[in-house]
């Protein structure tokens, strides 16, 4: 299914909210002002693999992924291009940054870190949705791993790789453009099943 | 399924795990505090249940901690908590008087008569300490490399000005031996025949010339290791060491196909030399035959002639520096120049067949690959 503009700009208001949250939060963590930038939303079906390689690109990420279940079904990615999960690494706990563009030099340490930061975009993410839906979805826990999009998305259920959601947006910590991208990724029916509740949310 | 139905047969169960546990319900009371946070802590089972988590553990209360708890107790999905951005979220002191670094999960459990959130600690303080030790190790290993990196800086520099320095004296010993040479030469021809002082003369003259070969030598020995080693492609080098010698007489057959060792770049000297040796002192060479052999555990060049052979011996000494018919110090240098990068060249001929001379060389100094 295709959206239109209406329900992308719905979607954006609701990731929006979510993503503030999880800025206000990360700031109070890390005590250093972090800003998210307003996502840019795209919808691509999962069988468009060029446009997803277009979008995202081919290069290993630092993904935390939550799989959610309930109203509607699918896997929620919050993922980080290597260069940008090495300066964000390096922002908040004060370690050198590598600048090699790879993720191999990454610790365990290193990513049950990124494993926090992401599980707080997605929970931020996640919540503000559930909350203006009012609906409430069962969750597995975050999991990290390093991997490229195509990957990640092939490792969602096949019922769910009909349509994958993108948000991107850029976190800004002490002058530091960071990327991040949100990524919900879910059957048609549950995509329907969202757009629904969000045009009863909105009526 | 009640809060109470739901902990009763748990209790057991979480005290037999290696992971701290607490469950608190919707006011933050604790329900369930297992054994092990119970030894952490140093906070008895009965001291806990019942009581409020943040009154204990006032941190707790802050936004940070408050607010997303209270989102997965609002329904949110699970919360984790690493240990670079959080203080512990239990304290649990160590013997030594650092605290334990943990990873905390909460997670939502629903229940008939309430909501409860499971809190699980997981402890990390070994893989924080390997973490630290191997960042030490890596410091520690960086450190010496750039230690290592100012001191050949330090032997290039000196050496360079070592080199400037025989260089000036090699010029200037070989502008007396020139004319030492040449006023001998001249009184050669000046004195007749047979006579004790022409039989002098010619020992003067052949010192001399061995000392002029010497330090030209010298020359040649100094380049040894002072660039670094490469790959170097075998037929590229042997051909070109050949139209170097620029025989007739002689055909070079060099095996087709890639094969690159990692050696100095004075390899080519190394050809040279032994097809000088084949021109000069072979008995008759008319074909050079170069080959490789790859084996398990080494690889080998043979460079093969079709000529007399050395004598039987002469092989021990083959390689001795001033052995041989003109300077004796090709063969030397050859072995040299191998040896910098752990190649060996030994004669494994037999007089009367032609020489055959093996380089043996590490299979991790070979590629049969070209690359860029």
């Amino acid at each position: 299914m295709d959206l239109n503009t209406d329900e992308l700009d719905a979607l954006r208001e609701l990731v929006n909210i979510g993503v503030g949250k999880a800025a206000g939060i990360l700031s109070e963590m890390t005590g250093s002002r972090i800003e998210l930038s307003i996502p840019v939303i795209h919808l691509i079906r999962g069988d468009q693999y060029t446009e997803i390689e277009a979008v995202l690109g081919e290069e290993q990420y630092a993904a935390v992924r939550l799989g959610f279940e309930g109203a509607f079904t699918g896997t929620a990615f919050s993922i980080f291009p290597a260069n940008s999960a090495d300066i964000l690494i390096a922002a908040i706990t004060g370690d050198e940054p590598d600048h090699s563009g790879s993720l191999a030099h990454f610790h365990s340490i290193h990513a049950e870190t990124l494993m926090e930061v992401g599980n707080i975009l997605i929970n931020g993410v996640m919540g503000s949705i559930t909350n203006i839906l009012g609906t409430r979805l069962i969750y597995t826990l975050p999991s990290y791993s390093e991997e490229p999009v195509a990957r990640l998305i092939q490792e969602a259920g096949s019922d769910q790789r009909e349509n994958i959601i993108v948000a991107q947006t850029r976190m800004f910590i002490h002058n530091l453009n960071i990327e991040g991208k949100i990524l919900l990724i879910m059957g048609g029916r549950s995509l329907d099943i969202l757009v629904r509740k969000i045009q009863e949310a909105r009526d | 399924m009640s809060i109470a139905e739901f902990i009763r047969p748990l209790n057991q169960f979480v005290d037999l795990l290696p992971v701290g546990v607490c469950i608190i319900d919707d006011e933050k009371k604790v329900r369930l505090w297992n054994r092990t946070i119970a030894g952490w802590s140093g906070r008895s089972t009965e001291e806990m249940v019942g009581e409020h988590l943040d009154r204990i553990y006032p941190h707790l209360d802050a936004p940070r901690y408050r607010y997303r708890i209270e989102q997965v107790l609002d329904g949110g999905p699970p919360a984790v908590f690493s240990s670079q951005l959080n203080a512990p979220f239990i304290p649990c002191p160590l013997p030594d008087g650092g605290m334990r670094l943990q990873h905390t999960s909460v997670i939502r459990q629903d229940r008939t008569d309430g909501v409860l959130a499971i809190i699980i600690i997981e402890d990390i303080t070994e893989l924080g300490h390997e973490i630290v030790r191997a960042r030490s190790m890596r410091d520690q290993a960086l450190g010496e490399v750039e230690e290592r990196k100012k001191v050949e800086k330090a032997l290039l520099f000196t050496n360079r000005k070592l080199n400037l320095l025989s260089g000036i004296t090699r010029h200037d010993i070989l502008n007396e031996v020139t004319v030492l040479l040449g006023n001998a030469t001249f009184l050669d021809e000046l004195l007749p025949d047979g006579t004790d002082e022409k039989k002098y003369l010619n020992t003067i003259l052949r010192s001399t010339k061995r000392i002029q070969d010497q330090i030209t030598f010298t020359s040649d020995y100094e380049g040894l290791g002072g660039e670094e080693p490469g790959w170097f492609d075998i037929r590229d080098v042997a051909l070109k060491a050949f139209s170097l010698i620029g025989s007739d007489t002689i055909t070079l057959d060099v095996q087709e196909g890639c094969f690159q060792v990692f050696a100095d770049p004075m390899l080519e000297k190394v050809f040279f030399s032994l097809f000088e040796n084949a021109l000069r002192h072979g008995g008759g060479v008319t074909t050079i035959t170069i080959r490789y052999h790859i084996c398990e555990d080494e690889s080998v060049i043979s460079v093969t002639d079709d000529g007399a052979g050395i004598a039987e011996n002469f092989r021990e000494r083959l390689f001795e520096r001033g052995f041989g018919r003109n300077t004796g110090l090709g063969l030397f240098l050859s072995k040299e120049i191998l040896e910098i990068t752990s190649i060996s060249i030994e004669e494994a001929g037999r007089e009367g067949e032609g020489a055959r001379f093996l380089i043996h060389v590490p299979n991790d100094k070979v590629r049969r690959e070209k690359q860029s």
